[in-house]
């Protein structure tokens, strides 16, 4: 979700990924874009679901992804999160956001299931996409690696 | 004596930092280990400033705030200085009290992104190498982690699992067993039952 929450924002997400992973020598872990591809299918609410175990340092390299991510995207996220607060004001980005985050997630995921389905569900899914945004701007520091892999562990 | 200042920006926020070097730690002189002063701006909302004290408990409300928010807990903070409380539109609360007498409390309201911008000070003024505080005691700490992961070095994580299923086959299979063998038996004295009652309709029938 915080993945494709990113690639929301940024058009050439899948790119930005690669880059970053070279970048931060992460390629021992995850060598190619399939491999990233693959983690992320690892996740059983998307359509091409593989049953695959993350290894603990996969998750570490995927958390460093999304938070290095995040800080290149902040003035974005921090754009995003501004107009949900004013959104009586200036409901612009909210809104564009609201509704990419939303076909994104009926191209990749089961739209058949419950869950997917209330992901998709503009009455429900406000929460939802606010709180992927803001643990998203609060991951941009050392720290917020070290928080976000603590909501992760404990969600 | 001049006192270093330190600034933390992130977007609408800024958290200005003073104090001085503790020499008796042989302390570099740029640094700041007692912490005399602190402000933080937000913009459009009134200046929060305090001592040491003060720092610590906005410090720790708000990291546990945060965290709390992200795990969709009970989000509610309340201390002797400051409270903060999720308000309506999904902004926060945050209520400041004076500890001298006769002060009202301060309210102010705000959004997601000034919190995630005050938190990110926050960050900074952590992983600053110029100010020197404390912060262990001002994390908020989870004891266990819901997600947990396996050890593949572990010997008994790979024998276990195949143990258990072959376990749990034999157990259901010898279940089903015992319940096939009195089935069958019950049904043999039913069919006996059967036969007997048929014999002695018909010998009335004969007689």
């Amino acid at each position: 979700m915080l993945l494709l929450a990113l690639e929301t924002i940024d058009l050439n997400g899948a790119e930005s990924m690669f880059t970053l992973l070279n970048n931060l020598n992460l390629t021992e872990i995850i060598p190619t874009k399939v491999s990233i591809w693959q983690l992320r299918s690892s996740n059983p609410i998307r359509k091409s679901h593989l049953r695959n175990n993350i290894k603990i340092s996969e998750f570490d390299a995927l958390i460093r992804i999304v938070t290095e991510m995040s800080k290149y995207l902040y003035p974005y996220i921090r754009a995003i999160l501004s107009s949900k607060d004013n959104y009586k004001l200036s409901p612009q980005n909210w809104n564009n956001f609201q509704s990419r985050y939303t076909e994104l997630i009926q191209e990749r995921f089961n739209t058949e299931s419950i869950i997917v389905q209330k992901l998709i569900d503009t009455n429900q899914n406000e929460n939802l996409y606010k709180k992927v945004l803001l643990n998203l701007a609060l991951c941009i520091s050392d720290d917020g690696y070290n928080r976000l892999k603590t909501v992760l562990l404990n969600f | 004596m001049l006192q270093n200042k330190y600034k933390f920006n992130q977007s609408s926020a800024e958290l200005v930092i003073t104090g001085l070097p503790d020499y008796s730690k042989s302390d570099n002189p740029k640094n700041i280990s007692i912490i005399s002063n602190w402000q933080l701006n937000i913009i459009d909302l009134p200046t929060i400033e305090g001592g040491i004290d003060h720092l610590e408990s906005v410090l720790r409300a708000f990291y546990k705030y945060s965290s709390l928010i992200l795990l969709e807990d009970d989000e509610k903070v309340e201390s002797k200085l400051i409270d903060i409380i999720p308000d309506q539109d999904g902004l926060h609360k945050v209520v400041l009290k004076s500890t001298k007498d006769g002060i009202k409390p301060l309210t102010l309201r705000i959004g997601n992104a000034e919190l995630s911008d005050i938190i990110n000070c926050f960050d900074q003024l952590n992983q600053s190498e110029n100010v020197k505080l404390d912060f262990y005691d001002l994390l908020p700490k989870f004891n266990k982690t819901k997600l947990k992961f396996i050890k593949k070095t572990n010997i008994l994580n790979i024998i276990l699992p195949p143990i258990l299923a072959f376990l749990s086959i034999s157990f259901v299979s010898c279940f089903l067993l015992i319940f096939y063998e009195s089935s069958t038996k019950q049904n043999e004295n039913i069919s006996f039952l059967i036969n007997k009652d048929r014999n002695y309709r018909t010998r009335m029938i004969k007689m």
